[in-house]
């Protein structure tokens, strides 16, 4: 097929091209809570 | 220079039609090569027997014009070529959309990857060209709804005559 001389070169890039979703920005780790504080029981007072 | 094109660019060409012997489908195939064009997916040149053009300093690629009057007079021309003396060769003509790496030539471009846009039903004055094709309003119909693409009535005779 004869389609005349060449003229130059494209990159053409579709609107529709499968676009590649951002990976998930990775959320940080929680901080592990804190034990929570034991209470002391409170002291047995003698009757 | 190598420019870079968002989105995609139109060319127009015309396909032989095949009926492919699993389910008797009609299917779109190159005008010179045997090469089927799938109905659900875009066609890579890779694919295509074409690089045997290459040879002769055309380059491997899916071809398209710019226009439809010189797809009129070279691409038929090339595919009454290709039909057997005394033979009418059914023919389709549409839109196709290009993309990837693309060379611009004068009339028309080749590209790395294409697909069906649009079909057309032709409307056109019988002469030598047309004769030797059978460009059948119906199939053109039929192929639109297996390739999923709208079809369009054309008038041709002007790309035949100018």
């Amino acid at each position: 097929m004869d389609i005349g001389k060449e003229k130059r070169k494209i990159t053409v890039i579709p609107h529709k091209a499968p676009i590649h979703a951002p990976e998930e920005p990775k959320r940080p780790m929680p901080a592990p809570s804190a034990p929570e504080p034991v209470k002391p029981e409170p002291e047995k007072v003698p009757a | 220079m190598n420019n870079v094109i968002l989105g995609e660019i139109t060319g127009f060409r015309v396909w032989r039609i095949a009926n492919t012997k699993a389910g008797g489908h009609y299917r779109l195939c190159s005008a010179a090569f045997d090469s089927i064009w799938p109905p659900d997916t875009s066609l890579q040149a890779s694919d295509l027997t074409c690089f045997a053009e290459s040879a002769v300093g055309r380059g491997p690629g899916i071809y398209a014009f710019k226009e439809t009057d010189y797809a009129a007079r070279f691409n038929f021309l090339q595919l009454v070529r290709h039909t057997p003396p005394g033979q009418r060769r059914l023919a389709v003509f549409g839109q196709v959309n290009l993309w990837g790496t693309v060379y611009e030539h004068a009339w028309g471009y080749r590209a790395e990857f294409a697909r069906v846009n649009k079909l057309y039903s032709l409307v056109y004055k019988s002469n030598d060209i047309a004769d030797e094709l059978l460009f059948s309003q119906p199939l053109a119909h039929k192929l639109a709804k297996a390739y999923n693409v709208p079809v369009e009535e054309l008038d041709i005779n002007e790309a035949f005559t100018g």
